[in-house]
């Protein structure tokens, strides 16, 4: 039994090792995402607490502890508290290193791609100033050889924020513990998103639907290149990390046994290069332009938090305007928008789960980017485009893997899917840029600590990118990524 | 064909999910609930390296001595921070007296029921004041005389609940990263015999083993006093004028039980 079980580890570690041989190609944009194992050095807390096992995808209590502005409600949340962990760094950082595969596919022919080297590198803080004041700060540097070699990255500060919590107090609202009813955040921030792309466990695959711009080839917003598209001024993504401010508020519902949350955010995010309306052809315009735009999400769960233990329930929503006029006061400056150019994304959420081990989630959005908005990009008959975006996953974290009982096993499977309804210039197919994308992802966490952690990350991509191809063929893509993913 | 690429997928998930189906030997338990279990464990349950040990058992001690022997079983902090020298904290008790009282209780009838190739373990969880639940768990065995005590787990804080009761299945199921140690006293001693039960990455558990040359020394053991250090003793008034500052208890409650600590002095 004894050595069964020991060839059957070894198995499976060849069979990863046989995953990343045999694979072919992709391509791709890696995605970033956190875990912060400061909070394990300062709290003296292994990972698992905060996370489901295989980080970064946090659990119920982890979740909390986010919601709560990084806070237990114990001494220990003051960073002056004299109690804290001995070991207790207020910086992580975290990257993946291993080989990267990729193969796209149009019109009869393909290019593949591959090698060794690492994705990115995060740089993260988060935590308390004080009792009830939070902060995040993420810095990625720029980098020569980001993305496995693919091409450099640009240095940004990804995050920065600072979030007042339990400003309900202030209003004479005397809140019940644990719960934070009105707190305020500002800066650059990921949005409260049905489920966080940030701590999402694929690393090489993006949630097509956050992502998501009418008339931008999907595979341009994975790090691709398009080979054909039409212009929309409306840059706005769920996804993208957005300056602004948020207020948000967690309450325990006794009724429920679970929570309802809220945010809603009013956002300045919006940056297009295209012709502006109104810029004469020997002026010199602005190109990027600024607006206010909100975004807003509700959640109510049952009999838990809802990713871990119980059930949850979502809506959220976003609206805005893309800026596309000059600045009549001000011609080289930001562009400003015109009336009639908003856009509006509406959508559900839930999650479902199965003995603390399974959880099945989803969200479904509709967006829509008025006419205007392609009218000032001179698209003749240019029409509103609406599309409908969706996807659905299924985690399962085993405490213990069957047959092998092996310990800190992940897998996951995700489908996304983009289907158009109508396009914003009339001349493109309806089906234009539809997009099917398969991923599923297998991790062992082979060391976790209260200091740091370590996981074997497999990930494979399949997607179909409908009429994005040199002469309107489909663009097929795969991605592959075998490697070691850690944190410190 | 687009479904028939992601075929496959389903089918690995669906072997996964119906192998998750597997049904759990029931194993014969005492004093089983969330809080707490104390088993008897088979020799196919223990660790590969445990499995051809045979104990001295059934051991028939009384309640009385078992708190005792629970009492003496004594831990210190430690912590290895990034940067400076590592530091131990304070010896304290590995057992709360609520904890002693009922592992006491469940390990005297388990004892008399065990037979010379099974072991006992046990899990107990002790709630914290705002933080996760921290779990203590291991296995209790007779060999050579002497009383062992492996400890698998000690005040770690578990969240997930898969976790957890992967524990109450299997005590000796090991989560890495404990910031506490055995502090062995008089006529006790650390050993550290691999058990079959740790793995590349992580350590096995270290034994704690207890002389216990006859019943009189059992029911009196010269371990480390029962009394809790001043440190602990300030943590728990501390704890305790938590509890009656945010109404958990009442003041009738808050006043006795400070005598109580107090009179242990």
């Amino acid at each position: 039994m004894k050595y069964s079980i020991i060839h059957a580890r070894a198995g499976i570690a060849a069979l990863l090792v046989l995953f990343a041989m045999v694979s072919y190609e992709l391509s791709g944009l890696v995605q970033k995402a956190e875990a912060i194992p400061a909070f394990a050095r300062k709290y003296d807390f292994k990972c698992n607490v905060c996370h489901v096992p295989g980080f970064p995808k946090l659990n119920d209590f982890g979740n909390l502890f986010r919601d709560r502005g990084y806070q237990l409600g114990s001494d220990a949340d003051s960073p002056v508290y004299e109690g804290i962990g001995m070991g207790y760094w207020p910086v992580s950082l975290r990257t993946t290193v291993g080989y990267q595969a990729a193969n796209v596919r149009t019109d009869g022919s393909g290019v593949t791609t591959g090698g060794f080297g690492f994705t990115g590198l995060d740089l993260l803080s988060f935590g308390t100033l004080d009792r009830n004041l939070a902060f995040g700060v993420v810095f990625t540097p720029g980098l020569g050889s980001a993305g496995f070699g693919t091409g450099a990255s640009d240095g940004d500060l990804e995050a920065a924020f600072v979030r007042l919590m339990r400003l309900e107090r202030f209003l004479g609202v005397k809140s019940a513990s644990g719960d934070y009813l009105l707190n305020l955040k500002v800066g650059k921030f990921e949005l409260d998103l049905p489920f966080s792309e940030k701590r999402s466990p694929t690393l090489n695959t993006t949630f097509a639907m956050y992502h998501y711009l009418p008339g931008t080839p999907y595979t341009a917003t994975i790090g691709g290149t398009s080979t054909s598209s039409y212009l929309n001024p409306n840059t706005f993504a769920i996804g993208e990390n957005q300056p602004g401010a948020e207020l948000s508020g967690i309450k325990k519902t006794a009724g429920t046994d679970g929570y309802f949350r809220y945010s809603l955010s009013a956002l300045a995010t919006n940056s297009f290069s295209g012709p502006l309306s109104g810029c004469a052809s020997d002026t010199t315009c602005g190109t990027g332009g600024r607006n206010v735009n909100f975004y807003g999400h509700v959640t109510q769960s049952f009999g838990g938090y809802g990713i871990v233990t119980g059930q949850r329930i979502g809506l959220f929503g976003a609206y805005g305007t893309a800026p596309t006029l000059v600045n009549p006061t001000c011609p080289t400056c930001q562009a400003v928008a015109g009336s009639g150019q908003p856009f509006s994304r509406l959508g559900v959420d839930v999650s479902l789960t199965l003995n603390g081990e399974w959880n099945l989630f989803g969200a479904w959005m509709w967006g829509n980017d008025s006419k205007n908005m392609f009218l000032s990009q001179g698209i003749a008959d240019a029409q509103n485009a609406s599309w409908n975006g969706a996807f659905v996953e299924l985690d399962y974290a085993p405490a213990l893997l069957p047959f092998f009982e092996m310990t800190d096993w992940f897998f996951a499977y995700r489908y996304d899917l983009i289907r158009n309804n109508r396009q914003g210039d009339p001349t493109f197919a309806k089906n234009y840029n539809n997009v099917d994308s398969h991923t599923l992802l297998v991790r062992y966490f082979i060391h976790h600590s209260t200091r740091t952690d370590l996981a074997l990350h497999a990930e494979y991509n399949s997607y179909r990118t409908t009429g994005v191809g040199a002469n309107g063929g489909d663009l097929l893509g795969q991605t592959m990524l075998v490697g070691f993913d850690f944190a410190y | 064909m687009r479904w028939g690429k992601a075929g496959w997928v389903w089918l690995c998930l669906l072997s996964v999910g119906c192998a998750t189906a597997t049904p759990q030997a029931e194993l014969p338990c005492f004093s089983c609930d969330d809080q707490r279990v104390v088993r008897i464990v088979p020799p196919a349950k223990l660790r590969s390296n445990d499995q051809g040990r045979r104990f001295q058992h059934p051991v028939n001690l009384t309640q009385a001595e078992w708190e005792t022997l629970l009492r003496g079983v004594m831990v210190r902090s430690t912590h290895s921070p990034l940067l400076g020298t590592s530091y131990q904290g304070a010896t304290e008790p590995l057992f709360l007296d609520e904890e002693v009282r009922a592992l006491g209780s469940s390990l005297r009838q388990a004892f008399q029921q065990a037979t010379e190739q099974e072991a006992v373990v046990f899990s107990t969880a002790r709630a914290t004041e705002e933080g996760p639940a921290q779990v203590t768990s291991g296995a209790w065995f007779v060999e050579d005389g002497r009383i062992h005590l492996r400890l698998a787990n000690c005040r770690v804080a578990v969240t997930m609940p898969s976790i957890r009761r992967q524990i109450w299945i299997d005590p000796l199921f090991s989560q890495a990263g404990t910031f506490y140690e055995l502090a062995p006293g008089n006529r006790q001693a650390l050993v550290s015999k691999p058990s079959g039960g740790g793995g590349l990455f992580r350590p096995d558990p270290v034994e704690l083993v207890i002389d216990q040359s006859g019943r009189s020394e059992a029911a009196a053991p010269e371990g480390p006093p029962a009394v809790p250090s001043a440190s602990s003793l300030e943590e728990r008034l501390a704890v305790l004028k938590r509890l009656h500052d945010r109404g958990l208890i009442t003041e009738e409650e808050y006043r006795l039980k400070k005598q109580q600590l107090l009179e242990r002095l």
